[in-house]
């Protein structure tokens, strides 16, 4: 999706504040609201690609004037409304109107190291051989899909150098979606001289981590 | 587009124009305050059953004192001090950082790249706010800002120069955007006049920034 989160590359942004640093206790709801990510139930289960899709559908100027964690609250909001278990007037009230049927207890505090230790993996045994090897060139491809895709638009249509083979890695684009498939993921190098022409030091080097259906040959269909 | 999902009979639709057209109305009937709302969706969801507010509290403990970026010093000191350690550490860093008994959240593919006096790199998320958690803990409000993530690719030396970090025409830069689940961490360059120092004094020169790359680690200053 080409949305306002997609913003590498983009123009008029200024210096970077570097004044900032934020509170971060147990009365703080900045705090709160990234705890609370890590511990509420979810609706069809955790599905990282599925969150930051959700965020992603924020109105874009919502998007650009709310701070960090608020944006997670839309987030979060957005997929427990979407799913039909919290509704609006119950977010305005704060009173429930009624349970999530079926539901195991939620998380306990027990759980929090053994999920801090173990982490959450969404790389797969490989399917198949990767179609790239390192020092292979690559396009990126110009596919500007709708839904959730982690491919950012200032690489989309250029081409790079395969720099490393990752392995599998479940494709957000069909995960977010609610279909899980592994598909070989790649750091593909670009020059600052490919993606932006005229620069200072095209010599400068971006790499992104690209999945193989985002990428063809260099000699495909041009 | 509805899918039934594995191990329950819930079915969440995840629709992209839905979910559009649910953030609009959302947002239009919630209040401004997002302090007020957070709250009010932590009661909510604990009276649902869906949150232990005890589970949010712990989360909150440890990220406050156990995991940050003196994680990531440890790791760096010792790549520096114990050759066999930083050889590891490049061909497998998830595997090498559980040796040193540190968490994997957030780096269960992590890879880390060096800066030498020939090639600097520095880490982004353009995209969201990718980060290291385990071993960087959560990412400073510059990291996460719009100002780095739209700049950073396209003008890393006027990024690094706000950071006062100036680097020569020959040094390669390379800025790796986390756009998948692979994290990344940079070890940085060990200053010159630190052969004398054992780990726990080294770690204690590295900062978090040098862990990103918009920082190199200072040499200790020489009191007396």
């Amino acid at each position: 999706m080409d949305g306002i989160h997609d913003m590498g590359g983009m123009h008029g942004f200024g210096r970077v504040d570097l004044s900032q640093d934020e509170p971060f206790s147990k009365a703080n709801w900045r705090a709160r609201m990234f705890g609370m990510e890590l511990s509420y139930t979810q609706p069809g289960g955790f599905n990282v690609d599925w969150l930051r899709h959700v965020m992603e559908c924020m109105p874009p100027a919502l998007y650009l004037s709310s701070e960090y964690y608020d944006r997670w609250y839309w987030r979060d909001v957005g997929v427990l409304v979407n799913a039909g278990w919290v509704t609006i007037d119950e977010l305005k009230s704060g009173k429930a109107t009624r349970r999530p049927a079926g539901q195991d207890e939620p998380l306990s505090p027990e759980s929090v190291p053994m999920i801090l230790h173990q982490g959450l993996d969404n790389r797969r045994p490989e399917p198949r051989a990767p179609a790239y090897k390192p020092g292979d060139p690559v396009r990126a491809k110009t596919h500007g899909s709708p839904g959730a895709t982690r491919l950012p638009g200032y690489l989309r249509g250029h081409v790079g150098v395969v720099e490393a083979y990752r392995g599998c890695f479940v494709l957000p684009d069909a995960n977010a979606h609610g279909e899980e498939r592994a598909d070989p993921l790649y750091s593909v190098r670009f020059s600052a001289q490919e993606l932006w022409g005229d620069v200072k030091s095209p010599g400068d080097l971006m790499l992104a981590d690209l999945w193989e259906s985002y990428l063809e040959p260099t000699n495909a269909g041009r | 587009m509805v899918q039934r999902l594995q191990g329950g009979s819930l079915t969440v639709p995840r629709d992209t124009k839905r979910v559009i057209a649910l953030q609009e109305e959302l947002h239009s009937h919630l209040p401004s305050d997002p302090a007020l709302r957070v709250k009010t969706l932590e009661s909510l969801l604990v009276e649902k059953g869906l949150l232990n507010s005890e589970t949010v509290d712990r989360w909150i403990e440890v990220f406050r004192e156990d995991v940050g970026p003196k994680n990531g010093a440890r790791v760096v000191a010792r790549a520096w001090t114990d050759p066999a350690f930083k050889q590891r550490l490049m061909t497998n860093a998830s595997k090498a950082i559980v040796e040193l008994g540190y968490p994997q959240l957030e780096a269960k593919n992590l890879i880390v790249v060096e800066n030498t006096t020939q090639r600097h790199n520095l880490v982004v998320c353009t995209l969201c706010s990718c980060y290291p958690w385990a071993l960087l803990g959560i990412p400073p409000p510059w990291y996460r800002s719009f100002e780095y993530r739209t700049r950073v690719v396209h003008d890393p030396r006027g990024i690094l120069e706000e950071f006062g970090v100036a680097l020569g025409d020959d040094v390669e830069i390379r800025v790796w955007d986390s756009t998948a689940d692979v994290r990344y961490m940079v070890l940085p360059e060990r200053p010159d006049g630190t052969e004398q120092l054992g780990e726990e004094e080294l770690a204690a020169l590295v900062s978090r920034n040098s862990m990103v790359g918009t920082a190199k680690v200072a040499a200790p200053t020489r009191a007396g």
